[in-house]
């Protein structure tokens, strides 16, 4: 990402942050959708992302890594789609009885096995394996997005497939 | 699936929809929201707290344009919102209006926002962090927020915002005479409130460590809904120069202060007539009284002291030159760290801060003090006067406040003799290098007697026993402690372990002696060895002992203490309390002059095979106790059944001062029948670094039968008296009882009781197996809530190897932590690796590494003690644990094979 427009952009001109939306648009897109595998919330996610990210630029002391920080952003509103769609099916279906998929998402339009399966991990899990199996990232930058240490980063990653190999057997 | 697949799959999935085009979204969104800049420049101070505290004096300083930030309906039905602050977390509730329709969906939404120093904070929750309640201001009803239990984990980056906006949730039962009401509103999931007025309550509860530590925010706003109600002249600002003119002092209510004792409320004594209301606000640690946002119709207040002070009286008056302040404490129970409050008085007229004269308690800007005996004082009875030292609590740049002393003030009771005293603070602060203190002569009104000797700047807690041979408190403890230490070693040379305590000053030789360090080290004369969470600060300080003394970027300083043969450090750490004081807290480490030779600690070598003994009962009834002594120390057992209860759940100790005789207890609810119990004894186990680990491990395994308990509802003792080989002293000796696959630990204070479990589904795993084993704690007592205050890890974790030497000891750094229990709720916690790992070869960095690459445990073949240690200080204080702490230790044995 250019510096000088992240600069700009800090300094609250609005039309170099813009610019950031339309080059950051598409891989936050591509990333929400993937973690939640909705089109809707993915949209939702990353819109709020960008107003997230407007609202707290000025905050972000040091813009070589705004990647990462909107990343960390993107993440955050993914949690809370997944929560907000959660609660949502909650109220509508209270008196229907509760199934193990009752707090996923509706299907994506292409739904299989592995959809199945990937959504009932956590949002966390998702990301950290959207991030390293779909953007190929290493631990370093992973750790970066996540904000947390590369040896948890490591551990997350091993659990999250276990996860999901487990979650495909019981499918 | 291989990774092949999962990235392909992984990539249908993301390319499983044309990109939509946001930037129309983005930009109507960040139309109407504040631009960076603009958050920068109401933002000054870095972080987001400064943003916090921007705006609520924006809006106090315009009252009729922006929110009203003290929760309260704005008078023009405008935006309302409230704020409150706890540690480095803000919550925010907003509502877009302050007055509704009746079918109208309210606009609400809070904001939960991390500003601490870390790029962003986890923290445990329901899934939810934050949840809405509501009560209905002009009638009775009233609803909680629900949350989950999932314990689910949240990120919160710095300065992002996590945003929910009102929903319902709650709960209510049949026979709730509201509950028609309440099943109807929950039915309609559009957040709609009845008409009337409402105070909309948004709450955050998380864990900072898992969902351990529990931190609690609440901020509340009212809104009304239907017809606009007529709002009382309170709400409504007079004009400025219409200020009228009061016939006696007016007393005004300022919103309660939430301390950790509860909620206390400043007062306002009012003989200017000038203050309209008291409002809330969060202390930013500037000057005592401040125009925010240079408002001069706004006055802040801040304030600082133990919790007796967050009571506070505030006098305003006119003088001849402009207003006094004065700032009185009203009593209340103290504690020993120092708090900030704040409040803001909204005027009828401006005032500038700089006309204020701010007093405390009728004497000017002075600082609280706290004191110790002289080095050469012992209090008797017949003591008429008292020698003291006395310490400055705020920085001074290391200057003694020799003739800056004020004071003293002397209350005398029938069990206390509390004394306080004041410094005049350096004119602008300084820098917090530790300070000598100034010599006092306190004349007393009579002989002390009997009766303590409480420092009153510090609080209660601060007690010195008087007696014809004390020294003091603290100092008779460390030898205490050193000496029980040395009789362990019954064939060791000179030797000791870990000894560690706590308290937060040091004494004048102590700080004469930190010179002394450094040549001490150079010459090779001891060793030192340190405890501590383990994190790569400590692992990294543990390494290269140079680079502790600036671990997390912060001097350190250092001094020694030398009571006989020992050599200990100390480190004094910084410890933040609410509104961003400090106080200094020290850990202390321990390092050895001399060579250790804590190999040989009793005289006896464990035979090859365990000998099973057995245990007659003296009245000749069958023997329903056993032992298998794998140490070689027990010669002989006897049992017994008493009809009085232990002091203690199971315990140990030595029969007088005979250490060649050990008894051990336990209650039972029974008197007629013993209980059939196996006794199972390990060690000694040869440390040359113990971690605070003992040298034997005696478990107590009740196995009940039926019939054999329960004829008699009434607690009794069973026990054994065992015959040793060797003296051995209780302390050395770790007694565990246990049932089945669980081990159990209780403590008792007063009426309190803590009851900590630690169990695991199965007592044997495959070597390389993680081992999964939980602990519960459960409070019962009179409060319905309870804090436990302890140095943390809380709950600490850790084994023993029974049968070879690794082990983990639960170590900790020293910051004082909060264990928060709700009353008869287990709270239930997974083992968790923290504190000191010592393989069989200490040497063995590999087994170290290896050890906490993951954070799993698993461990070879052996027999292991797994512990749980919980507990803390009844009264909030990290500070003198024993008087009112409750504890209790719960451990199992754990076959890895």
């Amino acid at each position: 990402m250019d510096r000088e427009l992240l600069v700009r952009a800090r300094a609250g001109d609005r039309e170099a942050f813009e610019l950031i939306v339309v080059a950051k648009g598409e891989p936050l897109y591509r990333t929400a959708l993937a973690i939640l595998g909705n089109e809707a919330d993915a949209r939702d996610a990353t819109q709020e992302a960008f107003i997230g990210a407007w609202r707290s630029l000025g905050r972000l002391r040091d813009v070589e890594r705004f990647d990462a920080w909107l990343g960390r952003i993107l993440i955050n509103e993914c949690r809370m789609a997944l929560r907000h769609r959660r609660r949502v099916r909650e109220v509508a279906l209270s008196d229907a009885p509760d199934s193990p998929d009752s707090a996923g998402p509706p299907p994506a339009t292409d739904s299989t096995d592995f959809d199945d399966a990937f959504n009932r991990l956590s949002v966390d899990q998702r990301a950290i394996l959207v991030l390293h199996h779909l953007h190929g990232y290493g631990v370093r930058e992973i750790a970066a997005w996540l904000g947390i240490p590369s040896g948890t980063v490591k551990w997350r990653l091993s659990r999250a497939r276990k996860a999901l190999a487990a979650e495909l057997s019981d499918s | 699936m291989n990774d092949d697949q999962l990235s392909r799959e992984l990539s249908r999935r993301a390319a499983a929809a044309d990109v939509p085009d946001v930037l129309p979204a983005v930009r109507s969104a960040i139309d109407t929201r504040p631009s960076p800049v603009r958050a920068s420049r109401l933002a000054p101070l870095a972080g987001l707290a400064g943003v916090v505290a921007a705006l609520l004096l924006l809006v106090i300083a315009l009252p009729r344009l922006g929110p009203a930030a003290d929760g309260l309906p704005s008078p023009s039905g405008g935006p309302v919102s409230a704020t409150t602050r706890s540690g480095d977390f803000s919550l925010i509730i907003t509502s877009a209006r302050s007055q509704y329709e009746a079918d109208e969906p309210v606009e609400v939404e809070a904001s939960l926002v991390y500003d601490g120093d870390q790029g962003e904070a986890t923290v445990g929750g329901a899934n939810a962090l934050i949840g809405f309640g509501i009560e209905q201001v002009d009638g009775t009803l009233r609803m909680e927020p629900a949350f989950d239990a999932s314990c689910t984990p949240h990120t919160l980056s710095a300065g992002v915002p996590v945003v929910e906006p009102f929903s319902k949730s709650g709960g209510f039962s049949d026979d709730d005479p509201d509950a028609g009401f309440w099943r109807e509103w929950f039915s309609d999931p559009v957040p709609t409130l009845p008409a009337g007025t409402w105070r909309v309550k948004a709450l955050a509860s998380f864990g900072l460590d898992g969902c351990r530590s529990v931190r609690t925010l609440e901020a509340s706003i009212v809104v009304h809904v239907g017809p606009e109600p007529q709002r009382t002249p309170e709400i409504e600002a007079p004009t400025p120069d219409v200020a009228p003119t009061p016939q006696a002092p007016q007393v005004i209510s300022c919103p309660p202060v939430r301390d950790s004792l509860g909620d206390v409320a400043p007062t306002v004594v009012d003989e200017t007539g000038i203050v309209e209301r008291c409002l809330a606000a969060t202390p930013v640690g500037g000057p005592p009284a401040t125009n925010p946002e240079g408002d001069l119709s706004v006055l802040q207040l801040e304030w600082s002291g133990s919790s007796c002070h967050a009571a506070a009286r505030l006098s305003l008056a006119r003088t001849a030159t402009g207003y006094s302040l004065d700032i009185t404490p009203t009593g209340g129970l103290c504690r020993m760290l120092n708090a900030a409050y704040a409040v803001r008085l909204a005027l009828r007229e401006p005032v500038p801060a700089a006309e204020v004269l701010v007093t405390h308690g009728g004497a000017p800007e002075l600082g609280l003090a706290w004191w110790e005996l002289a080095a050469h004082e012992r209090p008797t009875a017949t003591s008429t006067e008292l020698d003291l030292v006395v310490y400055e609590q705020a920085c001074a740049n290391g200057e003694s406040p020799e003739g800056r002393v004020v004071g003293p003030r002397v209350d005398y009771s029938e069990e206390a003799v509390t004394i306080l005293f004041w410094v005049s603070p350096l004119p602008g602060g300084g820098d917090c290098p530790l300070a000598p203190g100034a010599p006092v002569r306190v004349e007393l009104s009579g002989p002390l007697g009997d009766r303590r000797i409480v420092d009153g700047g510090i609080g209660a807690d601060a007690v010195m026993e008087a007696s014809d041979s004390l020294l003091a408190l603290e100092t008779s403890r460390v030898d205490e402690m050193a000496s029980e230490r040395f009789v362990a070693m019954v064939g060791g040379e000179e030797c000791t372990s870990v000894v560690m305590y706590d308290r937060d000053v040091p004494t004048q030789e102590e700080l004469e002696a930190a010179a002394e360090i450094p040549e001490l080290l150079d010459a090779g004369e001891g060793f030192i060895e340190f405890g501590g969470y383990v994190s790569d600060r400590w692992l990294s300080a543990a390494r290269a002992f140079g680079a502790i003394e600036a671990y997390g970027g912060r001097p350190k300083p250092w001094y020694i203490m030398m009571p006989g043969e020992r050599l200990t450090l100390a480190q004094l750490d910084p410890f933040p309390i609410s509104g961003g004081r400090t106080v200094w807290f020290a850990g202390f480490y321990q390092a050895v002059l001399g060579d250790s030779q804590c190999n040989d600690p009793t005289q006896t070598q464990p035979p090859a095979d365990p000998e099973s003994i057995p245990c007659p009962s003296a009245d000749g009834r069958p023997a329903e106790v056993s032992i298998i002594d794998h140490s070689g120390l027990v010669s002989g057992c006897d049992a017994f059944v008493r009809p009085a209860s232990p002091e203690e759940f199971v315990d140990v100790t030595n029969v007088g001062s005979d250490e060649s005789t050990l008894e051990v207890r336990w209650e039972i609810g029974a008197i007629c029948s013993s209980m059939p119990v196996h006794l199972e004894l390990w060690g000694p186990f040869a440390y040359e670094f113990s971690g605070g680990l003992p040298n034997y491990a005696l478990q107590v395994e009740e196995r009940p039968t039926e019939g054999s308990v329960g004829c008699l509802d009434v607690v009794a003792s069973q026990g054994v008296r065992l015959t040793l080989r060797s003296s051995v002293p209780a302390q050395q000796i770790e007694v565990f009882r246990t049932s089945g696959n669980r081990g159990m630990g209780q403590g008792r204070v007063a009426e309190h009781a803590l009851h900590v479990e630690i169990a695991s589904d199965t007592l044997e795993f495959e070597a390389g197996e993680p081992i999964d084993i939980s602990a519960l704690i459960v409070y019962t007592g009179p409060r319905s809530e309870v804090t436990l205050t302890g140095f943390d890890p809380n709950p600490a974790f850790g084994f023993q190897q029974l049968d070879g030497h690794d082990r983990q000891g639960p170590a900790t750094h020293w910051d004082c932590e909060a264990l928060d229990l709700v009353r008869d709720v287990a709270l239930v916690l997974p083992f968790e690796k923290h504190g000191v790992f010592y393989p069989a070869d200490l040497a063995d960095s590999a087994a170290v590494e290896a050890y906490w690459a993951e954070p799993e445990l698993r461990l070879p073949p052996g027999l292991y003690r797994f512990f749980v240690r919980a507990g803390g200080n009844l009264n909030g204080s990290c500070r003198d644990l024993e008087p009112r702490s409750i504890g209790a230790t719960a451990s199992i044995v754990v076959t890895v094979r």
